[in-house]
């Protein structure tokens, strides 16, 4: 017998293999990567995704807009410089094509709602391609003709749009899917408003109604990344500019006090009125294009009398914060605006109130801050500071979301010195507000959709709804050379290990053999059987959700194995995703009680 | 309480002159010799138990050496025996010469790994293989592993 010879005993587990696991397990316990920070990157492609699809929405209104007046420079401006007949026929003619196209996509579809907040609340995270693009298009031909509606609205469902289907191409689990669309949602308005904290808290405070990390973070994370690429193409300045702001006195918070009641009285009242201009639409019973011509016809009538009531309200809001009017005209415009508001609202066009919500809060600000002016002589407070606070605080009685509008408004202006007031009147009118309204427009329109779908969810949330299929696994003859590879492409801590049939045998934990991967002559004799620990573990599909949280509880690692009543291994579920879907249901909650 | 390669192999039971010509009857030659081991808590699972893992992936090495091992609640704590065969036993993957049987409760994954890397990486050398056929008391077997008396 001759002695071994080591060059004949060839180790399985090659030492590249065996170095790139040692690197796997270094990272892996410097950096931890789990599914949130997987979620984090897709939160990144999700922003950039949604940032292009804003900028194209906003270059295809613009291009609209010239082919319907034939003017360059705001929708208010081109239709100041038509004649009468033109300012009539524009809007109702837009308003017929987008209900054209609105019917289009109903006849698709009746029943799927392209809602981002439906799909991120109350759904499974899908929002439909094709009838989210043709609502778009009818957005686009509503926005384009003078309709007094937001561009943000579609820009923020088109880059949800763009979230849910990137979340159903990369497979992502429901949880995250949903998640990734709110991310989505995030990237519209923060590119939509060059406003990345108010992209993120709009959405954590509105929409999912949390503010825990591992959903604010992948927020956080798309907003800026959608402001940078916007910012690269429509420039860095705020969105609307301000006259100087100078707090002198500490008497000047008083009169913010008094208006942080009066929004908080008139968002309520503003929402009503949109929801009556609603109903009288419906009443009509006019068939969609007719009805959307309708509300643009309204329009029409008011924009011959003055055309600053077309568009979404940026460029009136813009004048207001100069300080540009006298307060009977802008008193005047209010009224008009509102009145087009309604009815462009009422009658079903898509499209946002954020912009017009922020254009009626500034009107509101300004001409109370002349009031102010006229009792108080003495003071120097300026009716553009005045209409700048009035702005916030109308959005924060409308949304409900104080935090969010607080941001909003600085983000949009980039001036620190109105906080304090700022802050101040946004809290008192959210409160006032409550007092008149538990609903928020957000909530009303969750609350419609969401009636009775629940406790329907609630009820089939099932570990099968979060179970991933086909989890990475070995045979119990596995060689330590192929237990060592799955590590090593893989990122869990704990690799199932099954028999020829697929009966989970248990799991081979990487923390037991991490010390021994720098030892080949172990490497022909280990085989998986060696290493498995097969008191693992395991859950049933039809186990609760409820049920897999306390199974969660008593386990260390981030997946639990999914076995059928064989126990055959069948999937995984994730510890991230069950949280995700549990704090979701929290959202759902307060959607319901809303 | 954390034990160490040298604890293990002072423990072991040691067989240096087995008898049996072919491999498993030698595994259960040296399953035999566990008989007195009080940490051995059922003999006949234990050979089954290695049996059945050395069915499904043999352990004999072309080095001449074998590790025969299971995991098993038969044993209450990790246990080694030794085994020499001066002539030689017939695997499929050639005469072996050394055997070392390893029997590991089913939680302490980590104490066999390490019992086993240890074993592996000694007898990987040559002089070490020679001096471990060469040696004919268990002292000499300790000795070739650095481990000093029983």
């Amino acid at each position: 017998m001759n002695a071994p010879d080591v060059a004949l005993e060839k180790p399985r587990a090659s030492d590249r293999l065996i170095r790139l696991l040692k690197v796997r397990v270094w990272l892996g316990e410097i950096i931890r990567p789990n599914e949130v920070q997987a979620t984090l990157f897709w939160a990144g492609v999700v922003g950039f995704l949604g940032a292009w699809s804003s900028i194209l929405f906003r270059l295809a209104s613009d291009f609209l807009n010239f082919v319907f007046t034939q003017k360059h420079g705001g929708y208010a401006a081109g239709f100041a410089a038509l004649g009468w007949w033109q300012r009539l026929l524009i809007p109702t003619m837009g308003g017929l094509l987008a209900g054209f196209s609105l019917l289009l996509a109903t006849r698709i579809s009746s029943k799927s709602s392209t809602d981002y907040m439906e799909a991120v609340v109350l759904g499974d995270g899908s929002v439909p391609v094709r009838i989210s693009l043709i609502k778009s298009l009818s957005a686009l031909f509503s926005i384009a003709s003078g309709a007094s509606i937001g561009r943000e609205g579609p820009l923020v469902q088109l880059s949800a749009m763009i979230a849910s289907a990137l979340g159903r191409i990369i497979k992502l689990p429901i949880p995250r899917r949903r998640l990734i669309v709110a991310c989505g949602a995030a990237a519209g308005i923060a590119s939509a408003y060059n406003a990345p904290i108010a992209g993120s808290l709009f959405v954590a405070e509105i929409v999912l109604g949390s503010m825990a990390m591992e959903s604010f973070g992948p927020l956080v994370f798309a907003s800026v990344v959608a402001t940078m690429t916007v910012r690269q193409f429509f420039g860095p300045d705020a969105l609307y500019k301000t006259a100087e702001f100078s707090l002198n006195s500490a008497w000047e918070i008083l009169p913010y006090c008094l208006l942080g009641i009066i929004c908080g009285v008139s968002g309520p009242v503003f929402l009503r009125g949109l929801k009556l201009s609603e109903k009288v639409f419906e009443l009509s019973k006019l068939p969609l294009p007719l009805r959307l011509a309708a509300g643009g016809l309204g329009v029409g009538l008011l924009a011959m009398l003055h055309p600053e009531v077309c568009g979404n309200g940026y460029t009136l809001a813009q004048s207001i914060l100069r300080g540009d009017w006298v307060w009977k005209s802008l008193l005047y415009i209010l009224v008009l605006k509102l009145l087009a508001t309604a009815s462009t609202f009422g009658s079903g066009a898509v499209g946002g109130v954020f912009t017009p919500t922020l254009c009626v809060g500034a009107s509101l600000g300004y001409i109370y801050g002349a009031g102010v002016s006229h009792v108080w002589h003495a003071t120097a407070l300026s009716q553009g500071a005045m209409a700048l606070v009035g702005m916030a605080a109308f959005l924060a009685a409308t949304t409900h979301a104080p935090i969010m509008a607080i941001l909003m408004v600085f983000e949009l202006t980039l001036d620190y010195q109105i906080i304090l007031p700022l802050m101040l009147c946004c809290v008192i009118a959210y409160y006032t507000s409550l007092g008149f309204e538990k609903k928020s427009i957000y909530s009303d329109s969750l609350k419609r959709k969401g009636g009775g779908l629940f406790e329907q969810q609630m009820a089939s949330l099932r570990v099968a709804s979060l179970m991933k299929e086909n989890p990475a696994s070995v045979l119990v003859t596995a060689s330590f050379e192929q237990v060592a590879q799955n590590f090593v492409t893989n990122r869990f801590n704990y690799l199932y290990v099954t028999d020829k049939d697929s009966h989970f045998a248990g799991a081979i934990s990487l923390h037991d053999i991490k010390n021994y991967l720098n030892q080949p002559e172990i490497a022909n004799i280990v085989t998986a059987r060696d290493l498995v620990l097969d008191e693992f573990v395991t859950i049933t599909p039809e186990v609760s959700l409820a049920e897999a949280l306390k199974t969660f509880s008593q386990h260390e690692g981030e997946r639990i194995p999914v076995v059928d009543n064989d126990q055959k291994l069948i999937g995984s579920i994730s510890k991230t995703d069950l949280i995700l879907s549990l704090a979701g249901s929290t959202a759902k909650e307060t959607a319901e009680a809303a | 309480m954390k034990i160490s390669c040298a604890d293990v192999l002072k423990s072991a039971v040691f067989n240096l002159n087995l008898e049996a010509e072919q491999y498993r009857p030698a595994i259960h030659e040296l399953v035999h010799s566990m008989n007195g081991d009080n940490r051995m808590l059922d003999t006949e699972g234990f050979r089954q138990a290695v049996l059945l893992r050395e069915d499904e992936s043999p352990t004999a090495l072309s080095s001449g050496v074998s590790f025969p091992h299971a995991r098993t609640p038969c044993v209450s704590d990790i246990v080694l025996a030794v085994g020499r065969s001066q002539k030689g036993i017939a695997s499929d993957n050639g005469p072996i010469r050394l055997l070392f049987l390893i029997g590991t409760p089913k939680t302490k994954i980590q104490e066999y790994l390490m019992v086993l890397g240890f074993l592996a990486r000694n007898v990987k050398q040559a002089a070490t293989y020679e001096a471990l056929v060469r040696a004919d008391t268990p002292e000499a077997i300790l000795k070739c592993f650095g481990v000093s008396g029983t």
